[in-house]
């Protein structure tokens, strides 16, 4: 009897491994494969031991972007509560934020997660973040150290690291591998804003906003294909998704600027384009409400980006390399209005 | 065998050898305390050595080598914990094994067992709450606790508890409920059951800290009051036991209940500590509940004592059943806010430390205890130092406590003496 019982103990032992095992192989191996790009580097990601620290783009949702029962503040602060984040994938098989909701979509892709608490919106109601259980990648040990550098620091080329998920019906990830985005970012800052102390805003003249510098490189090793259209209609000033207030930008030139094959920008392995950004310009003015203004004036307590994004396929067809535009968009890190990068 | 057991027949050598007894009476004699070989320093090396070699499979895991497949690496964990503990079933049964090569092939089996926790997650990149694999691989160990039974189990499922518990307070800042239930069901009946001091040392110790620790993310002012309700419900607990199946247990008990309880007395007896009891907000159920049951324990135990054993305990115990009482009673009484004493009850905390600290060095004198009587007069001897740095800023008033100090430690040293003698001479 007692031979039987240890013989049970030492199985369950084993099949506690086998479940925890078969359950995520099982997804690996029939789960729907997506591509989840990881945020902008942020400093305040740490390599511990022999694992990187992942952040995603889906894990901070601005409340805005939320549906369903959780638009109730009170469900958005309750840290744990199931979240389920709807996704839609590219050609690429880059998949991008959809929407976010507390209710299992019927169809489609999605991804399940829990609200957390994030120091950064402990006072502010405008965003949350979300886990999702594949925040951390495990690697050879000394090899971390590689993916830091690859992913880049604060003022170099920061090329996104994109993680291979495979995810099961009821939402759950799991990590299979990853890969490099084949387009790398950078920002530099050309121009601070000079601001004399104790003199009021309304009474500066002359530009309060940075002027700076993007520049897009494609590390991969395959010829790459971008837009850039009109007065850099490519490039769009967005607020982070934690502000406080919904900046829009305020410039609709880009709007009506017609695609032609002039702006399709080649890039060949290695070789890199870069445009000016000077945010005084009207170009680059935000909207606030009905004010409309250079972030130095409107948005002083403000964080920004300048993204990159590529038209809407239809837009494309009178293109003769429509076929080969890639179709993504890549973030810079988040700045604000005195040229500090984060 | 035990120390008085090898005392016992190292002595009987001797008498034998000097012609003092016959050889038929040391025959019944050693008989009488046979040597009950428990190959303890076999089994702790064993132990030792698997719990090494499973760390090392761990690390060796840990390294990551991306040039193993990953079901080389999990048909590997899976090979080494069945081969272990297939062994070690085997060795138990077909061959004249020694218990410690079992026990260590179990424990090996083990450990490989968290091995395989750690090597899934970081195959799968989970990142779940890692705390959580502390639970699962105690509950491994904790399972064969009982089924061998094996008490080196037990002590690896009380270290595995505990760092379940401590990883959920120090890094998630969270209460964790179960590990004191894990503890107090799992492990101190296991220790009772295998009449295991040691075990049960360790688990009282464990229980002692998760609970304490375990209310610091709920209020961290109900920490005194959570230390003493359990240090109290200890030493009445040793109080009980003392007509039980493990009466041995009573010491480990009473050891435990009185180092907890003089710790915080003695932390009681600054007045600042004093002043935060009435500071808890039991705004929260489960705050209630971390301050209620610890005290019912407490207040349960004191009357169990009082109405089955208080009459049969000589004076000396009296007198201390009766002198924990009012600390209990001016812990409880704060917290509620019952009694508003405030820092004043510093000096309450002083009296009642330093009347132990007499009964001890009487009951320590009266007892021949050397060891009761030393600890008594460094305790006296502590809180007097400690209250000198905070009372006196004349060099004449410090002067004088370190003369009564001299004079008192001189005293008892004189009295116990005496005492000693007085006894020797009425044995002779």
């Amino acid at each position: 009897m007692r031979r039987i019982l240890i013989l049970g103990c030492v199985l369950a032992q084993a099949l506690v491994l086998v479940l925890m095992a078969a359950g995520r192989e099982y997804i690996v191996q029939f789960g729907e494969t997506v591509y989840l790009r990881t945020a902008p580097l942020d400093p305040r990601d740490l390599l511990r031991g022999d694992f990187v620290r992942l952040d995603y783009a889906i894990s901070t949702i601005s409340v805005g972007q939320i549906r369903g029962g959780l638009q109730d503040k009170d469900k958005l602060k309750t840290k744990g509560r199931k979240v389920f984040v709807a996704l839609s994938k590219n050609a690429d098989g880059l998949a991008s934020f959809a929407y976010a909701t507390d209710v299992r979509p019927d169809t489609g892709l999605y991804i399940r997660g829990r609200l957390m608490r994030h120091w950064r919106f402990r006072n502010t109601a405008s965003a949350v973040r979300v886990k999702y259980g594949i925040e951390q990648l495990f690697v050879e040990q000394g090899k971390g150290i590689a993916i830091e550098k690859r992913r880049g620091g604060r003022d170099a080329l920061q090329i996104p690291l994109e993680v291979e998920v495979a995810l099961s019906r009821s939402g759950t990830g799991v990590i299979k591998g990853h890969r490099w985005s084949r387009l790398g970012i950078r920002l530099e800052v050309l121009r601070m804003p000079r601001r004399p102390r104790n003199v009021p805003i309304d009474q500066l003249e002359g530009p309060l906003s940075p002027k700076l510098k993007v520049t897009l490189k494609n590390v991969s090793e395959q010829p790459f294909v971008l837009l850039d259209p009109g007065p850099h209609c490519g490039f769009d000033i967005v607020p982070v998704k934690w502000s406080q207030k919904e900046y829009v930008a305020a410039d609709g030139t880009c709007r009506t600027t017609p695609l032609t094959d002039r702006d399709v920008i080649e890039l060949a392995p290695q070789q890199t384009y870069s445009v000016e950004i000077d945010l005084s310009q009207p170009r680059w003015h935000v909207r606030d409400g009905d004010a409309i203004g250079e972030i130095g004036r409107l948005a002083q307590n403000g964080q920004f980006r300048i993204v990159y994004r590529a038209p809407e396929p239809a837009a494309l067809n009178s293109l003769s390399k429509a076929d080969h535009v890639w179709l993504g968009h890549l973030p810079t890190r988040a700045f604000n209005a005195f040229g500090r990068i984060d | 065998m035990s120390r008085h057991d090898k005392w016992l027949h190292g002595e009987i050598a001797q008498w034998r050898s000097e012609g003092v007894i016959e050889q038929e009476l040391a025959a019944v004699l050693a008989a009488r305390y046979p040597i009950t070989d428990k190959e303890w320093s076999r089994i702790i090396f064993s132990v030792l050595g698997a719990v090494l070699l499973g760390l090392g499979v761990i690390l060796f895991f840990a390294y990551n080598w991306e040039n193993l497949p990953k079901f080389a690496k999990l048909g590997l964990i899976f090979a080494a914990l069945l081969g272990s503990h297939g062994a070690a079933l085997w060795s138990a049964r077909h061959t004249a094994a020694p218990a410690s090569l079992v026990e260590g092939l179990h424990i090996l089996g083990v450990m490989l067992f968290g091995a395989g926790i750690w090597l899934v997650a970081q195959i799968y990149h989970i990142d779940e709450h890692y705390p959580n694999a502390f639970l699962f691989w105690s509950l491994g160990a904790l399972s064969l606790a009982w089924a061998l039974p094996s008490l080196a189990q037990g002590f690896l499922a009380v270290l595995l508890i505990a760092l379940w518990s401590a990883f959920d307070v120090f890094d998630f800042h969270w209460t964790n409920h179960w590990a004191p239930l894990l503890i107090a069901c799992g492990i101190v009946p296991l220790a009772w059951m295998q009449r295991s001091r040691l075990l049960l040392f360790f688990a009282l110790l464990a229980l002692l800290l998760l609970l304490v620790w375990g209310v610091v993310p709920l209020d961290d002012d109900l920490i005194i009051a959570v230390a003493m309700f359990i240090s109290v419900s200890y030493i009445f607990a040793g109080l009980l036991v003392s007509e039980t199946a493990f009466a041995e247990s009573h010491t480990i008990f009473k050891l435990m209940g009185f180092t907890g309880y003089f710790i915080f007395l003695y932390v009681l007896s600054f007045a600042k500590a004093s002043k935060g009891l009435d500071n808890v907000n039991f705004s929260r159920v489960v705050i209630m509940l971390y301050f209620a049951v610890p005290l019912a324990l407490a207040v349960l135990g004191c009357f169990w004592v009082l109405l089955t054993r208080l009459g049969r305990l000589d004076r000396l115990w009296q007198w201390q059943w009766a002198l924990i009482i009012i600390p209990l009673l001016l812990v409880a009484g704060m917290s509620l806010e019952l009694l508003p004493l405030g820092g004043s009850a510093a000096i309450l905390f002083n009296l009642v430390f330093l009347a132990h600290c007499v009964l001890f060095i009487v009951q320590g004198s009266r007892d021949v205890d050397a060891k009761l009587v030393s600890i008594a007069c460094v305790l006296f001897a502590l809180l007097t130092i400690t209250r000198y740095v905070d009372l006196f800023d004349s060099l004449l008033l410090r002067s004088l406590v370190f003369l009564l100090l001299g004079a008192g430690v001189f005293v008892v040293g004189n009295f116990y003496s005496r005492t000693k003698r007085r006894i020797g001479e009425a044995g002779v």
